[in-house]
């Protein structure tokens, strides 16, 4: 897989609508009207889980006929569990790739199950030597299932574990390197990190192989008792909104895609959000 | 690929040893395994349980509606002494409502809310699975998830 131009190739994949932004939303049913009654939207995520052993929504499927790319995006592959990727899990994806005709699926470097146990959300896995190598054989095993390319995302969390061997950055970049996956970055979940765990964001950016960027998420959240909480429920705040811009300085007119999950605001507040995000790649 | 060999079964191991210790401390309680913040991990345990509250909530919305505020606290102690059940969301939602009918009187559109997600849940799995003991099997693997969960506990 040719590993320049992987964001070109989601663009190639979704009609461009005469603009410089390529936007996108996470679907959910709750915005499933909005999308349709928006011209302004080039493509769409959907989540495995909530697709699993029913047909296609027909308001997803109306969706598809308008023109609008689908993304199928997972939260429970565990790719950064200590366990194999469940080879039915991994089916179902494939087989939703298809039916959706999608360009690439993306899925997280977390984990959210181990030894019986289901934690309900993703969580960061250790970022040492022997999680790496785990991580780096879970993801080709899915890759070898999958029908077409696979994203990985950064995920934000509250808390680090100790005794790491590498940074973000550099965990990130060896993953992709050896994975040849390629990269959903999440700027929200960038950006919680590096304010919760003391780094830079932006010199994070210059440190990861933007060159195999994919696409990008980006999403609200809210200041709680010292800690930045990345709720998908809020507004998205200016300084996510300037580290997108700071992206896009870098690597110019990404795919970049809102993530609404709860607190569903009024269509002209959605749209002002996406306003914000397509004036933030100015 | 690296393959299936010793030095990968290694590193499993020890990443299955590291993801267990911490999701014990986030799901059960139980201490934090050493170098971890404990109040960051005391924070994301709480994130935790509050996404399965927001998730139940949303399948039963006249549950929530009906519990009103203290709904959040009834599920918090439900959610320490119950795992996230292997049928996800809509599981978690079924068992919490039998703990929410213990703790109060719940008006007649949360218990005929639950009926007809108990009937939903009933007729899909008839659909999806032709073996007779599908529920029965569920259920015991279950019941054997949480012993074996409680066993693991220290003593």
């Amino acid at each position: 897989m040719a590993a320049v131009g992987a964001a070109a190739a989601v663009e190639a994949a979704v009609e461009v609508n005469g603009r410089d932004a390529i936007l996108g939303l996470g679907w959910r049913p709750e915005v499933a009207s909005f999308v349709l009654a928006h011209e302004g939207l080039d493509f769409v995520e959907v989540l495995i889980e909530n697709l699993v052993g029913r047909p296609l929504p027909p308001a997803l499927d109306a969706v598809r006929r308008r023109g609008l790319t689908v993304i199928p995006h997972g939260v429970s592959l565990s790719l950064g569990g200590a366990e194999w990727p469940d080879a039915k899990r991994l089916s179902r994806l494939a087989r939703l790739a298809e039916v959706v005709d999608a360009p690439l699926v993306s899925e997280h470097v977390a984990f959210v199950r181990s030894g019986g146990l289901e934690a309900g959300h993703l969580l960061p896995v250790p970022r040492t030597r022997h999680a790496l190598d785990v991580l780096v054989e879970n993801v080709r095993i899915a890759q070898g299932e999958l029908p077409v390319p696979l994203a990985l995302e950064n995920v934000a969390g509250l808390f680090e574990w100790p005794e790491s061997e590498f940074d973000e950055a550099d965990f990130l970049t060896e993953l992709l390197e050896r994975t040849e996956a390629l990269l959903l970055l999440d700027v929200a979940n960038l950006y919680a990190n590096a304010r919760n765990h003391g780094f830079d964001a932006a010199k994070t950016l210059d440190r990861i192989p933007l060159e195999r960027l994919a696409y990008v998420h980006i999403a609200g959240g809210i200041e709680r008792g010292g800690v930045y909480v990345d709720t998908h429920a809020h507004t998205i705040p200016r300084a996510i909104l300037s580290l997108l811009s700071e992206l896009t300085d870098r690597c110019p007119c990404p795919p970049v895609m809102l993530e609404r999950d709860d607190n569903y605001p009024p269509a002209a507040d959605l749209q002002a959000e996406l306003d914000a995000i397509e004036e933030a790649q100015q | 690929m690296t393959g299936y060999g010793g030095i990968m079964i290694d590193s499993r191991r020890r990443l299955a040893h590291d993801e267990e210790g911490l999701l014990r401390a986030l799901l059960y309680g139980e201490a934090v395994p050493e170098g971890f913040d404990a109040f960051r991990v005391g924070l994301a345990a709480r994130q935790l349980t509050e996404k399965r509250w927001t998730r139940v909530a949303h399948l039963r919305p006249a549950l929530a509606l009906a519990l009103g505020p203290a709904g959040a606290t009834i599920f918090h102690s439900y959610a320490t002494r119950v795992p996230l059940p292997l049928g996800g969301a809509e599981a978690d939602a079924r068992c919490f409502f039998r703990e929410a009918m213990r703790a109060a009187e719940l008006p007649g559109d949360a218990r005929s809310e639950e009926a007809a997600a108990s009937a939903r849940f009933r007729a899909q799995r008839v659909s999806a699975c032709t073996k007779p003991f599908h529920l029965f099997v569920e259920r015991m693997v279950q019941i054997r998830r949480y012993s074996g969960a409680r066993d693991a506990r220290p003593k």
